[in-house]
């Protein structure tokens, strides 16, 4: 009996050893590993070390500034809730979904999020002795944007009151320059110490549930608590995270694919001139007309020029679905939330983890009306003549489709996107720029030139003419309209209107670069639920948003308007 | 004057704390005074030739889980007006614990003899103490009786008396049957087993307390349970086809538990990956580890604006030792570790200096049931094991908990000391013969 005695003591004894051995890991050797490793879940949860955030309020965090030097975020000594300093954002609802927010409460996002560690910066030198022992204090460093505000407010003025989005970016660098968003929200009572009045303040832009002004949760008849509600979301970026069926801005994609097939150039072969197109195996009652309902057809490049939907539903019909889906995903289409979309399962590759680009998916599984399973592939013929002027199910957002109008200025490089430029530090040095390289290559240089040159006969001849027409320096586009014949009782409720009314809304996209020879900026514009299908063509209603930013950014940077050999 | 001594260096530990939390030191502070002298008192009337270090390292344990009560208690009431300051009522609960282990060396001492004699009576106690809070209706008509136990924080746990209840009914029934159930006479397939009705009640025992605790989703009490009858009836019959055949029984009540009960697999998952989800079952496991990963090695500390320990869920029972860490850092976290050790080497060998049988067994399965207990939750917290919900023994919030842990505490010593006294042991051989 003793021996066995003895045996189960030193099981017991190993186990508080094995625990000691694990304490030490965790509050030594990988103590600031762990503390500071605060994971986004695949279910949306952030993890949140919510004892590192009070130790943060009593440290001077960095302020992130514009690449034009205006503030848009910085800690002020307000001392109170065991804080000493509270977060502002003088810029208030400029780029609020880019600067994101510092919250004692709901935790970090945007660029406050992803460059934490260099905005809590280093810890301060120990005074005497005793200091070894203790928490010391630490003083972050300056984060610069790459964020122009003084083109984000001319985006915001042209948005006026529509719901859209503007994205402006360097293709050769991914700086992003715009990131506008119609609705937006002032982030300043969101980030404030006080808990009631964060949580009002997220109450009101749709997030968690109602309070009373006590502090307790309001319930209704049946006890249950009420959720916040906005039905125009503002917290979503509609330039970083919208949902909208590409249209013809997505005819740049199915004709980067077709050059690259080898079955096309931008002269031949013609593609049959046709008023009504129905894809093989497909009724009658699907076919496919143009705008107008007009006949077209003839080369590719006249086929984007005039914008032909029966030419771009054949040529997606005749390269297949598998060039057509590697080309999408190689211009960085490859992600979407939700897992009822096959093949999207990409993550943002953007130093700010809220960005979606959209995708086109390999399926799409829904569910019929009697609860069965549908799905959806992009292999049949029918479904990917609609791909090929980017209606089915296709979803992107500005932030998308500015990425695919940078490839095609980039020689048929993705640029890989960066919302920061540099770390500085106290002494006003930089501590390191902040650069991401040169990403992959979705299509030939020749291929990325015939594209380029095809965008830019759209702008001299084609639909984007009366926009943009007599620019200088020359801009290369592709306008878009896209139809979207569903509209959930919220999305009507976010522009105020019928269902019915929201329904015969299309969505009115630009997409573009300039100058044509030698780009220096890409811009997408979605201005959701532009117009009826007749007036809100991208060219009329996206393009002249497209023309003021582009304005304002050759006016600002004269430079960068001249040919020139460097990207300065 | 060993333990004296010895008592005074942590009351030294004690009033240290509580004057660098800036709380109000009086009531915890003479509280613990008065109830620990009077322990010691007691041990010097009924237990004189006890073991020493037992009760300063228990005293050193409810120190230092006071003073984390203390610092919860001083953040919470900055921020919520609800809450209820729970240090001066573990004082209480303390004083009733006192009560509780002087009762248990005055009854036991001359031995565990009195326990022995109405060991089936235990049992039966056992049984309805794990039983009473599965039937509502009964809980609903004793309400008036119990009403004091659902004011507020306090809440009283059955399956806590339960613990000791059964220790000491495994243990007089081992004594008494070790032999016949270490022969094996009959043949079942490849195994060896003894006569069923030597079988039988031990195994009605553990399973209906197994069943009970399936029911109540208490899945740390009942893995506690488990393994310590496994550990008890090894010891006791040294036939290691006990514990095969439970650890195997084991591994088919895990598979069965992770198919038939969500809870069960959440955890597992939540063991495996907490950041798979954060904010719910994984939100207790991550948020120990970051409180401790925060508290680094030397501790934010007691008092101060730097520690957080009410953030932690659960931080005054459950999850008390990631509180600890924070504030104490890792110096402290291991000084409980290496109490806890130090206890229970002290616990087994007084289990392997005794000579009668039922004390061997009483304060080896006490071992145990403390031990596990310790091992289950600080491996949960540090993620060495899937997370259970048990309390810290001596250091945790709770007065179920506290007053059953002194009880053991009293029949430790009461054991320790009889077993040094050599005119008792005849009269522990008569009742046991």
């Amino acid at each position: 009996m003793d021996r066995r005695i003895r045996q189960l003591a030193g099981i017991i004894t190993f186990m508080l050893l094995a625990v000691a051995a694990s304490a030490g890991w965790v509050q030594g050797i990988r103590a600031e590993h762990i503390a500071t490793y605060e994971p986004q879940a695949a279910n949306g949860d952030q993890a949140r070390n919510r004892f590192r955030i009070f130790q943060e309020c009593r440290w001077e965090r960095g302020p992130i500034l514009s690449i034009d030097g205006q503030v848009l975020a910085e800690s002020v000594r307000n001392p109170g809730n065991r804080c000493i300093y509270e977060r502002k954002y003088p810029a208030g609802d400029l780029a609020p979904h880019v600067v994101g927010q510092w919250s004692l409460h709901f935790g970090k996002t945007g660029l406050e999020s992803s460059y934490n560690s260099d905005l809590v910066g280093e810890v301060l030198p120990a005074q005497d002795f005793a200091d070894l022992f203790r928490q010391r204090p630490r003083v972050g460093r300056t984060l610069v944007s790459t964020i122009d505000t003084r083109l984000q407010e001319v985006a915001l003025e042209a948005l006026a009151d529509r719901r859209g989005g503007v994205v402006a970016l360097n293709p050769k660098t991914g700086a992003v320059l715009v990131a506008a968003s119609n609705p937006s929200y002032e982030p300043d009572d969101l980030a404030d110490n006080n808990r009631s009045m964060a949580v009002r303040a997220r109450c009101d832009l749709g997030i968690g549930f109602q309070q009373l002004s006590d502090g307790t949760l309001r319930k209704d008849s049946n006890g249950n608590n009420i959720e916040c509600e906005n039905p125009a979301a503002p917290l979503l970026s509609v330039a970083l995270q919208a949902r909208r069926p590409p249209g013809s801005t997505f005819k740049v994609v199915t004709a980067a694919a077709a050059l690259e097939s080898g079955k096309y150039t931008p002269d031949t072969p013609s593609i049959p001139s046709t008023g009504s197109y129905v894809a093989p195996g497909e009724s009658q009652q699907f076919d496919i007309n143009n705008y107008g309902q007009g006949s077209c057809g003839g080369s590719l490049a006249n086929a984007l020029r005039v914008s032909c939907n029966t030419a771009f539903a054949q040529v997606a019909v005749d390269i297949g679905a598998d060039r057509l889906y590697d080309t999408a995903q190689a211009m960085g289409l490859d992600q979407v939330g939700g897992a009822d979309f096959v093949g999207c399962e990409g993550e943002s590759v953007a130093d700010i983890a809220l960005t979606r680009t959209g995708c086109l998916p390999q399926e799409l599984h829904s569910q019929n009306a009697d609860g069965s399973e549908r799905i959806e592939r992009l292999s049949t013929p029918g479904f990917r003549a609609r791909a090929g002027f980017g209606q089915w199910v296709i979803q992107t957002s500005p932030f998308g489709m500015a990425q695919v109008a940078a490839t095609v200025a980039n020689g048929g490089f993705v640029p890989k996107p960066r919302f920061a430029e540099r770390v500085i530090d106290r002494t006003g040095a930089t501590v390191r720029e902040i650069r991401t390289g040169i990403g992959q290559s979705a299509m030939s240089p020749e291929a990325a030139g015939q594209l380029a040159q095809m965008m830019r006969r759209v702008v001299t001849s084609g639909t984007a003419a009366g926009a943009l027409g007599g620019f200088s320096p020359a801009v290369a586009g592709k306008t878009g309209t896209a139809d979207q014949p569903s509209c959930p009782a919220s999305e009507a409720a976010a522009f105020g209107i019928t269902q019915e009314r929201c329904r015969t809304l299309a969505h009115a996209w630009f997409i573009a670069f300039a100058p044509a020879e030698d780009p220096t900026i890409a811009v997408a514009v979605l201005i959701e639920r532009g117009g009826g299908l007749a007036q809100a063509t991208g060219g009329r209603v996206a393009a002249p948003v497209a023309r003021q930013v582009l304005d304002s950014y050759f006016k600002l940077y004269p430079a960068a308007g001249e040919p020139q050999d460097e990207e300065q | 004057m060993r333990e004296l001594f010895l008592l005074a260096a942590t009351a030294v530990v004690f009033a240290i704390g509580y004057i660098q939390l800036g709380s109000d030191v009086a009531l915890p502070f003479f509280g613990f005074l008065t109830s620990f002298g009077a322990m010691h008192l007691g041990v010097r009337a009924w237990a004189p030739r006890a073991d020493p270090l037992l009760l300063p390292l228990t005293a050193l344990l409810f120190a230092i889980g006071s003073m984390q009560l203390a610092a919860i208690d001083g953040l919470q009431s900055d921020v919520s007006s609800t809450w209820r300051a729970l240090a001066p009522l573990q004082t209480g609960w303390l004083a009733f614990s006192t009560a509780a282990f002087l009762g248990t060396i005055y009854v036991f001492r001359k031995g565990l003899g009195p326990a022995w004699r109405v060991r089936y009576t235990l049992a039966l106690l056992g049984i309805v103490a794990l039983v009473a809070p599965l039937i509502p209706r009964i809980g609903y008509t004793v309400r008036g009786a119990r009403l004091w136990l659902r004011f507020g924080p306090l809440s009283f746990q059955p399956g806590e008396a339960a613990k000791v209840l059964i220790v000491l009914f495994l243990a007089a029934y081992l004594s008494e049957r070790r032999e016949l159930l270490g022969l094996a006479t009959r043949r079942v397939g490849p195994l060896l087993l003894p006569e069923p009705r030597y079988l039988a009640p031990l195994l009605g025992v553990i399973g209906l307390s197994l069943l009970i605790f399936v029911r109540q989703n208490d899945l740390g009490s009942s893995l506690l349970f488990f393994l310590t009858f496994l550990a008890m009836i090894w010891i006791g019959t040294g036939k290691a086809y006990y514990p095969v055949m439970g650890l195997l029984l084991f591994a088919v009540g895990v598979y069965v538990a992770l198919q038939a009960f969500a809870h069960v697999g959440i955890r597992f998952d939540a063991w495996l990956n907490p950041y798979a989800d954060p904010e719910r079952s994984g939100y207790q496991i991550l948020q120990g580890q970051y409180a401790l990963a925060e508290g680094g090695l030397s501790g934010l500390g007691l008092g101060g604006a730097d520690a957080q320990p009410h953030l932690i869920p659960f931080g005054w029972t459950d999850l008390i030792l990631p509180a600890i860490g924070h504030t104490l850092g890792l110096g402290g976290l291991l000084a409980v570790l290496m109490t806890f050790v130090m206890f229970l080497t002290r616990t087994f060998f007084i289990a392997l200096r005794s000579r009668a049988d039922l004390h061997a067994l009483a304060a080896s399965g006490f071992g145990i049931v403390l031990g596990v207990q310790a091992a289950l939750i600080a491996g949960g917290v540090l993620r060495v094991l899937p997370l259970t919900g048990v309390t810290l023994p001596f250091v945790s919030y709770g007065g179920s908990s506290l007053l059953s842990n002194f009880v053991i505490l009293g029949c430790l010593i009461a054991i320790s000391n009889s077993e040094s006294t050599t005119e008792q042991q005849t009269e522990l051989d008569e009742v046991a013969a």
